[in-house]
């Protein structure tokens, strides 16, 4: 479970890398640099600590609050993260039959602009000083 | 403009698996005006000594270099 500590002015939260792979934790860490000063510490195969400390000077409840919220952050780039994880093949299967079929487009040139019975040359070119 | 530096010192241990070296090297380049930086690649981890920290910024910028890093992981 997931344990917090608290110090003068900011918390302590040590997580399970088996629960919370190293992407999501930087995922909510991202989210709340904003308004906090994050710091990873810890073994990436035994104990992730994440110490957030508030920018403006916080309270005790203020803090629990604080830690609650980026728990709450961290369960939702985890689902984000399985997800992208579990729809990799499916999403780069998507995206590159879109690229060949773009590509396939690109490159064949329409009927309309062939000129089977070679119109668009000139007389002079096609038969040059030739007497009628 | 001559900007007042502040003797005290600073280090800072990032560990390897958390912080990589490309994004602590594009956090010094952009801090380097605020102070003198020295990372020193070590098995496990980087030791960042941050000197002469100039007195604007002297009690955030190790909080604040950490969140450049830690954003520059996120987009780089």
């Amino acid at each position: 479970m997931e344990k917090f500590n608290f110090e003068k002015d900011k918390i302590k939260i040590e997580l399970n890398p088996k629960i919370y792979p190293l992407e999501a934790v930087l995922g909510a860490a991202y989210f709340f640099l904003d308004k906090n000063y994050v710091y990873l510490d810890g073994n990436l195969n035994r104990k992730i600590i994440v110490q957030i400390k508030p920018k403006d000077k916080a309270k005790k409840n203020t803090l629990e609050d604080l830690g609650n919220d980026f728990l709450n952050k961290l369960l939702h780039y985890n689902l984000r993260y399985q997800i992208s994880k579990n729809n990799r093949k499916i999403r780069e299967y998507i995206v590159g039959t879109a690229l060949l079929s773009a590509i396939g487009e690109a490159g064949e040139e329409d009927d309309w602009k062939k000129d089977f019975l070679d119109i668009s040359t000139p007389w002079e070119e096609k038969y040059g000083n030739e007497k009628k | 403009m001559e900007t007042k530096k502040n003797r005290k010192k600073a280090v800072l241990i990032l560990k390897k698996g958390f912080y990589n070296r490309k994004a602590v090297k594009a956090a010094i380049r952009a801090y380097n005006g605020l102070a003198d930086f020295e990372c020193l690649d070590k098995k496990d981890k980087f030791e960042v000594r941050i000197k002469n920290i100039d007195k604007s910024v002297g009690k955030i910028i190790k909080d604040e270099f950490c969140n450049y890093i830690l954003a520059e992981i996120k987009n780089g």
